[in-house]
């Protein structure tokens, strides 16, 4: 398992929005993803429980990757976390 | 003729006819054919939710713009939703319910979920899955046709209005839309506003009221059915009036308040309670450069605990979604009284013991306020400031005061954002000092109502010596000019709330002296865009500056 952190910058937080764009770049990963914050955690893939976690700005959060391909799933992702959030 | 009072969603007038949409029936069938069948029927129901969402998305980027059409990306992506698929599978399975069933069942349970998260946001989201679920539902029970198609312009009743139905609806023919059921904050409001169509909740339609004449006005949130012709005739006048100037404005909205020369300054908007940001996001504002926190304190009946507070600092940091807010601390006394606040009477309160003197001579007050503020600074881009500061004594008080507030937050490992702390420069002396005082600042804010009462000794409230106030008084404005200069020199920003911040005849100065952000009632921020829009200071350069040497003559006359 692969795994980093990252604090978020995003104004509105993983909020519907971003939560949705997350989840359908997250599909695209044969790794499982899983996001832990505020207390909870939350499939990346699964817009709903994300939205559950009530992720905001400042926040910092943990994702757990693991797979076949998860060195480079997890690279990917935490690029995009950069880059979007 | 009958006024109907209900709540806004959007704001302008409406006049037509009344149409009342018929409720969809809920006692539907509940016949269940059988666990595979229904759950065939359940994918392909949902497969066509899929399919309209997409085309209705579609329709709203082309029609309305890229915000409302997120909400039916985001439905479509809640209906795809593996927890909530695997609900409705669960549902058919286990307890026998038939497709339609199962989907409403599932939703509701998808919503009672979200209600109870802390976040009005997430909790504003509980609707989007009673909409769509109700969606399938439709589909199921085969009634789509439901919906009537509108042959001619109406204001539309309905117990409840989602927003797919109401762009499934030909927006073009619909004057304005009232509701029973309803909130401020959710989609369907955030598309009547992108519509600019006039909307209202809280009146229960009548199913005799199709066909009759109203008048709906989003300002007031009255609606006036069977209006007399007086009342029709005075809304027609005021109606064409604000349709023209809102057109104008309107056009206004997301530009960048540039002079035609470059020169750009941020345009804020003040408030002074949760109601009130629905207008400051209509129009646009870049943040809110006054948040009253008072309002508060004044509609409590004992002073408001942490929680009450850090609830609503947080709401109106998750409504900004990220535009900067800027929370005055609690500015009660002189004529901001409540019983409960048990103040003695003081022979001259403008003087006495108000804004952040009464906070540092009842440090419980000023301590909540902070704790409530500062944990609900992680939710947004919050800026704190401190009113009625004469002195740097007072602003080291504040400083060590709030230095040690965020400590013991972290000490109890909760978290505190960044929040800028600034102080009002209000009094003369403030002013005056304002090199001192800003290097323990991150910013001021110049109220220039209490600025110009202090500075002219003029009392605002006495009608008697109004004679004597001039808002442009050079005096004024000079003690502007130092303090803004005393930011820039100290590298901090500057900004001005009160009314001569939304002076038209100062605009033009203020950029010069090198203002950053103006704060000013929300109706303000598009007029104000354009008049800045329209501006050319180089070419205007020395008129600015003759205008001052004929204020200066006057003043010396």
């Amino acid at each position: 398992m692969k795994t980093f952190t990252y604090k978020i910058t995003e104004e509105a937080g993983i909020h519907a929005r971003p939560a949705a764009q997350l989840a359908k770049e997250a599909r695209k990963f044969s790794s499982e993803l899983v996001i832990l914050a505020n207390g909870g955690t939350a499939d990346v893939k699964k817009l709903v429980a994300m939205l559950k976690l009530c992720i905001t700005k400042g926040m910092t959060v943990t994702v757990n990757v693991s797979g076949e391909k998860e060195a480079e799933d997890c690279e990917a992702l935490r690029r995009y976390f950069e880059e979007h959030l | 003729m009958e006024t109907l009072h209900a709540i806004s969603m959007s704001n302008g007038i409406a006049i037509g006819e009344l149409l009342v949409l018929a409720q969809s029936p809920q006692d539907a069938d509940t016949a269940f054919l059988g666990e595979e069948t229904e759950w065939n029927r359940y994918c392909d129901a949902r497969a066509r939710a899929m399919e309209k969402l997409r085309m209705l998305a579609q329709k709203t980027l082309c029609e309305v713009g890229e915000e409302a059409a997120g909400i039916f990306e985001m439905h479509e992506m809640l209906i795809e939703d593996e927890d909530f698929t695997c609900l409705v599978h669960d549902l058919i399975r286990n307890n026998c319910m038939n497709a339609a069933e199962a989907a409403l069942k599932a939703g509701c349970s998808m919503a009672e979920e979200f209600e109870s998260l802390e976040s009005e946001y997430m909790r504003a989201r509980a609707v989007d899955f009673r909409d769509i679920s109700g969606q399938i539902a439709v589909i199921l029970r085969g009634q789509e046709e439901l919906l009537p198609t509108l042959t001619r312009p109406v204001i539309l009743a309905a117990e409840d209005l989602t927003p797919s139905q109401t762009m499934q609806l030909d927006v073009e023919k619909v004057l304005a839309f009232v509701t029973h059921q309803g909130s401020a904050n959710s989609h369907t409001a955030i598309l009547a506003r992108s519509l600019q169509i006039p909307a209202l909740f809280g009146i229960k339609p009548q199913p005799g009221w199709s066909g009759k004449t109203a008048v709906l006005d989003g300002q007031s949130a009255q609606l006036i059915l069977e209006p007399d012709e007086t009342v029709l005739s005075a809304y027609r006048r005021k109606q064409d009036g604000q349709n023209e100037q809102r057109r104008e404005l309107q056009t206004l909205i997301g530009k960048p308040n540039v002079t035609k020369d470059g020169r750009s300054i941020q345009i804020f908007a003040n408030a002074g309670s949760l109601e009130d940001l629905d207008s400051v996001c209509a129009n646009d504002a870049g943040g809110i450069g006054l948040f009253r926190t008072e309002f508060i304190f004044m509609r409590a009946d004992s002073w408001p605990s942490e929680e009450d507070q850090f609830s609503i600092y947080r709401s109106v940091l998750e409504r900004m979604r990220g535009k900067p807010v800027i929370f005055r601390t609690v500015d009660i006394g002189a004529d901001k009284q409540a019983a409960y606040f048990n103040r003695p009477r003081e022979e001259n309160p403008a003087m006495g013991v108000r804004g952040v003197r009464l906070c540092l001579q009842n440090p419980e007050i000023f301590r909540t306020q902070l704790r409530a503020l500062f944990r609900a600074s992680v939710y947004g881009k919050m800026s704190v400031m401190y009113p009625m500061i004469t002195s740097l004594e007072e602003v080291r008080r504040i400083r060590t005061i709030s230095a040690g507030i965020k400590k013991s937050l972290m000490q109890e490992d909760i978290p505190v954002g960044e929040p800028e702390e600034g102080i009002m420069i209000e009094t003369p002396a403030a002013a005056l000092i304002s090199d001192l005082l800003a290097p323990y600042v991150d910013f001021f804010s110049i109220g220039s109502n209490d600025l110009t009462q202090y500075t002219l000794a003029l009392d605002r409230q006495n009608t008697e010596v109004m004679e004597f106030f001039l808002p442009h008084h050079e005096a004024v404005l000079r003690l502007i000019q130092l303090t803004v200069e005393n930011a820039r020199k100290a590298g901090i920003w500057c900004g001005i709330c009160g009314e001569l911040g939304a002076d038209p005849a100062l605009t033009e100065q203020f950029i010069d002296f090198g203002v950053h952000e103006l704060s000013v009632v929300p109706g303000s921020v598009l007029p104000l865009r354009r008049q800045i829009r329209e501006m050319d200071t180089i070419k205007n350069h020395t008129s600015v500056k003759e205008r001052n040497k004929i204020n200066h003559e006057n003043l010396c006359m």
